[in-house]
């Protein structure tokens, strides 16, 4: 695996080195700055699998950098972990949505950056093996050579719509807020109504370009709230958002329509679809019972009555579950 | 008689580099006191004090995300308070209270680093 590390104190980057190495990690570039980050990283002929980015720099911070990492096309999907002495909410919360998938504290513990290598391991893997059967296993579908290739439960990740992250950027969003952090948390999901319908009868492309809208309408109407918004696979999104911000089903589920139709009177060359989104219950988080999973499967349940346990065989848990 | 076993190249290599890594962090401790004393002497100035509170959590975020990892657990959790402290004292009006509070912070940090530096070789 290829990592670039990216952190103003060059003691920090020989110190990310040896543990790096003694992770089994010697393929590994270090650079001071986000400028010198974004020259080596156009300049790499192989792009890199995981990157590495200090939050606070002088000139481009992490949150900035991270932020032009993800308009990289090659770049889109890459892991990438902020590293940071600050853990102070505001951080965290930019970082996520900058496009961050995962956040370690410093100072450095080699366990908890093995761990999460692991993790960005797999996700290159996984990443990888998709892109290789979207060149070469078409199947049977009737699928255009460039037609992205996932099933409905997959939780594809989700492009150009602010403080939109992967299912797994978003539950480790959940996991790193403490108790009190949770308790000020609220969480929403969303449904597209007959999704596995629109799936069957629409080209991925065009299902993929569906739920890029939606995402878009749900960050719209709820973008007052500074949410963070994710897509779990099935045609469920779900958002986090200040436990005090208490947010009105029924003008939330008016306000997605008509953006939805917003939306699609303003692409001429956009598919064609009735679509209509569903919203469940705000879950808040309690002070003493809540988990983020239980949390996000309660989110999930309110809003498709007959789903529970949809993240029990979810990508964000199948990962975890693969580098435990 | 006790026999140590022998660490393996790599693991050793790590060891060593470590080590090296701690010595210079310790090298580059003794101007950071200097600058830290003379920065906690500034706040003592009304017109000094936005630039000096910079270069407070300046130090103190360097070290804040070095100390721990070359076993300086403590001067690193030091200064990982005044790097908080002082990154909201920049968001907001600084009263002489907020002054006191960090100048004793500052004290504190400073006594972290001096020890360290009594044990370097």
């Amino acid at each position: 695996m290829k990592i670039l590390a990216v952190d103003d104190e060059p003691l920090v980057l020989r110190l990310l080195e040896a543990t790096l190495e003694g992770l089994g990690y010697s393929n590994a570039d270090f650079v001071t700055s986000g400028t010198a980050a974004l020259a080596q990283l156009n300049a790499a002929q192989t792009p890199y699998s995981c990157i590495l980015l200090d939050i606070r720099m002088p000139g481009m911070d992490g949150i900035e950098l991270c932020r032009a990492i993800r308009q990289m096309p090659k770049y889109q999907g890459t892991p990438i972990l902020m590293l940071t002495a600050l853990s102070e909410k505001t951080y965290v919360d930019e970082s996520f949505a900058s496009g961050a998938t995962d956040y370690i504290n410093k100072p450095i513990d080699a366990t908890e950056l093995g761990a999460r290598l692991r993790v960005a391991r797999i996700i290159h893997t996984e990443r990888e093996r998709a892109a290789q059967a979207s060149i070469y296993g078409q199947g049977g579908n009737g699928a255009g050579p460039k037609d992205p290739q996932f099933d409905f439960e997959d939780p594809i990740q989700i492009r150009d719509v602010p403080r939109v992250v992967n299912a797994l950027a978003f539950e480790n969003y959940l996991q790193q807020l403490d108790r009190l952090g949770l308790f000020k948390t609220g969480i929403i999901g969303f449904q597209i109504r007959h999704a596995d319908s629109l799936f069957a009868v629409k080209s991925r492309g065009e299902f993929s370009g569906i739920l890029t809208d939606v995402a878009e309408s749900i960050f719209e109407n709820t973008r007052y709230a500074k949410p963070l918004v994710s897509y779990l696979g099935s045609g469920t999104f779900v958002a986090v958002v200040p436990r005090a911000r208490l947010l009105d089903r029924s003008e939330l589920e008016t306000g997605i329509a008509m953006t939805l139709l917003d939306i699609q009177l303003a692409e001429v060359f956009g598919p064609e679809y009735d679509v209509h989104v569903e919203v469940g219950h705000q879950i808040n988080g309690g002070m003493f019972r809540s988990s983020p999973k239980a949390m996000i499967e309660a989110a999930v349940a309110s809003v498709r009555q007959h789903a529970p346990g949809l993240l029990s065989g979810g990508f964000a848990s199948r990962i975890r579950n693969l580098a435990s | 008689m006790t026999r140590i076993a022998a660490l393996d190249p790599a693991r050793a290599r790590l060891v060593n580099t470590l080590a090296k890594i701690r010595g210079d962090f310790l090298d580059g401790l003794f101007p950071l006191v200097n600058e830290l004393d003379y920065q906690k002497e500034a706040l003592r100035s009304p017109a000094n004090v936005p630039s000096a509170i910079e270069s407070i959590q300046k130090i103190a975020h360097k070290l804040s995300g070095l100390a721990g990892s070359v076993g300086f657990s403590e001067m690193g959790a030091c200064a990982a308070e005044i790097d908080i402290a002082t990154s909201r004292l920049r968001q907001r009006t600084v009263r002489q209270a907020d002054l006191d509070e960090l100048d004793g912070q500052v004290d504190k940090l400073l006594d972290h680093m001096e020890a360290a530096l009594d044990e370097a070789p």
